[in-house]
């Protein structure tokens, strides 16, 4: 009779306790984000489509030998011994699995992971992203400067490849293309200030390219 | 159906040009409507709520989008899916059985609105034993459950209508016995009669006439009627995550919508008892008498309904043997105890 009553009693008093604890969740600020129309903010080291600093990719093939499904695959040009024309850097994200492998490989550290993660289409072709061309966003600056380098270049290799350095200046008219081939330290320098170090670095470039 | 025309004065000029039956039969119609339209409406109505209710108690905000504010619409954008859909049989179902039971669980909760009090001359129909033509009418859902279960021809749809079974023998003894103290204290059956006894502020309410007994006898009633409109934590016909989803595992489109429809009319109607019985009906708690009928009786309507889908979303279900000691161990001597103290405190206080 007692263990009865005590039945009930418990019973009564875990269900209040239950009822006052959805009742305060009931005013409680909501969690949803509303996707479409709100941001959805992701991690730090969110692995998201990778961005590439065009300027300075050296076209190694590297990230293109560690990727498991061979998802990347570089078009470009040697245009002469230190310099190289990468016009089409693609990622096929059919194929991708953003595992990061192609990241730490990088001797440059030129491609990375953002943020982005919107990748629906409605045709599966359009998933074959061309890195270069997204990449003008983020390294515009630099190729500013390499683009006066670039005609310096291309009128080096005028002589000796003519048909390099026609296809060279077509794709000048082409933002998203980057010219190739440097050191990276002398890249930092080079992204740093473009008006005051153009001189400089402009000297230094012709120095090395000099043979 | 004649006391509506008569208190709601409809235009007489209209109806006098009209022979006696004709005049009749439109009346029938227009309560009938309006009647169907009350469901409809309040149907769209509390499935919005019980999402918005459900989502906020869990921390998200259910639907947004639809109609732009909140998403108020979205009952109405569900309801235009359902009656798009196909209705599909199964092959090997009992085909009448199957498209019947959704009918018949759905008369029953519409014919339960017939002798609700909205005001003090809004009543389609003040039948002299409107308590027991409720109480009789929505157990009628029942059997609609259990032919739903047996004609689907689904072992779930089986168990579901099975445990309905189950249930209704367990929680209508309860049920019948809550009802009771409140009908001592007003000494009328009829719905309208027990509203006009409680008149005048919340305390000439049934829920106190007879001292602690006729509180408990209302939470023991709110108890039992959750169990008579399937809801959480005794919805043990549907249990989604033991039988797919029980009686109606089997029904799409329209016959769906039907039971959807039906179950919110339904926690409509046992909301609209327990407030008519112990809460005053359209009577406002200071007898002030300034608002219109229908809407505190809403109001107090509402309330409860609220704290129904409260219950559900806080509660676990009940495993079938816990309901019976519930209904038959606990709510059963309680009535017991609630309807000899309830007259006793009546007689004697
Ligand atoms: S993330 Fe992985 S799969 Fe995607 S490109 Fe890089 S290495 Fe290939
Ligand atoms: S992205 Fe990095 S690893 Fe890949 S080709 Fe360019 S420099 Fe090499």
């Amino acid at each position: 009779m007692r263990a009865y009553f005590r039945n009930i009693y418990e019973g009564l008093k875990s269900a209040v306790a239950g009822l006052r604890v959805t009742f305060g969740y009931l005013f409680k600020k909501s969690v949803t984000v509303h996707y479409p129309f709100e941001e959805v903010k992701v991690a730090n080291g969110f692995r998201g489509l990778h961005h590439l600093k065009v300027d300075i990719c050296i076209a190694c093939n590297q990230c293109a030998n560690a990727c498991p499904v061979s998802c990347i695959e570089q078009t470009f040009d040697r245009i002469d011994k230190e310099n190289v024309l990468v016009s089409r850097f693609s990622i096929d994200y059919n194929k991708c699995l953003f595992c990061w492998y192609c990241i730490p490989v990088c001797p440059t550290e030129c491609i990375t992971m953002g943020a982005e993660y919107e990748l629906a289409t409605f045709d599966r072709k359009s998933l074959d992203y061309d890195l270069v061309a997204r990449g003008e966003r983020t390294a515009k600056r630099n190729m500013t400067l390499f683009r006066e380098e670039f005609v310096q270049v291309i009128e080096k290799v005028r002589e000796k490849k003519p048909e390099l350095a026609e296809k060279a200046e077509g794709l000048m008219g082409d933002p998203r293309v980057g010219l190739c081939g440097r050191n990276p330290e002398k890249d930092k320098s080079a992204s740093s200030g473009f008006v005051e170090e153009e001189a400089d670095s402009q000297a230094s470039v012709s120095e090395e390219v000099a043979p | 159906m004649s006391e509506l025309a008569q208190n709601l004065t409809l235009p007489g000029a209209l109806l006098a040009g009209l022979s006696p039956g004709v005049a009749a039969m439109l009346v029938m119609f227009a309560s009938c409507a309006a009647v169907l339209g009350v469901v409809a409406l309040n149907g769209m109505f509390l499935v919005w709520w019980e999402r918005k209710i459900s989502a906020h108690i869990q921390s998200r905000v259910g639907p947004m989008t639809t109609g732009y504010w909140h998403g108020w619409l979205q009952s109405i954008a569900d309801g235009v899916k359902l009656l798009l859909k196909e209705n599909i049989i199964p092959l090997m179902a009992d085909r009448w059985l199957f498209m019947l039971a959704p009918l018949v669980v759905f008369m029953s909760a519409f014919m339960a609105f017939v002798p609700i009090p909205w005001g003090e001359k809004l009543i389609v129909a003040d039948l002299n034993v409107g308590v027991l033509y409720i109480a009789a009418i929505t157990s009628l859902s029942a059997i609609g459950v259990i032919m739903a279960g047996w004609a689907s021809n689904n072992k779930w749809s089986l168990y579901g209508g099975m445990r309905a079974a189950a249930q209704i023998v367990s929680y209508e003894i309860p049920v019948g016995l809550a009802l009771v103290p409140a009908l001592l204290a007003s000494s009328t059956l009829s719905m309208q009669g027990i509203v006009e006894v409680q008149a005048g502020g919340i305390w000439n309410w049934n829920i106190f006439a007879g001292g602690p007994f006729t509180i408990v006898a209302f939470g023991a009633l709110f108890l039992a009627s959750l169990a008579e409109v399937n809801r959480a934590p005794f919805d043990l016909p549907e249990a989604e995550s033991e039988l797919v989803c029980g009686f109606h595992t089997e029904y799409s489109g329209m016959c769906f919508a039907f039971f959807f429809l039906a179950e919110y009319s339904e926690m409509f109607v046992v909301a609209v008892v327990a407030s008519v019985l112990y809460l005053g009906g359209w009577h406002d708690p200071l007898g002030l008498g300034i608002l219109p009928g229908p809407v505190v009786l809403m109001a107090k309507v509402l309330l409860l309904v609220f704290v129904q889908m409260w219950f559900r979303w806080t509660f676990p279900r009940l495993r079938v043997d816990q309901l019976m000691y519930l209904a038959w161990k606990v709510l059963t001597p309680l009535g017991f105890i609630n309807v000899f103290g309830a007259a006793f405190w009546l007689i004697l206080v």
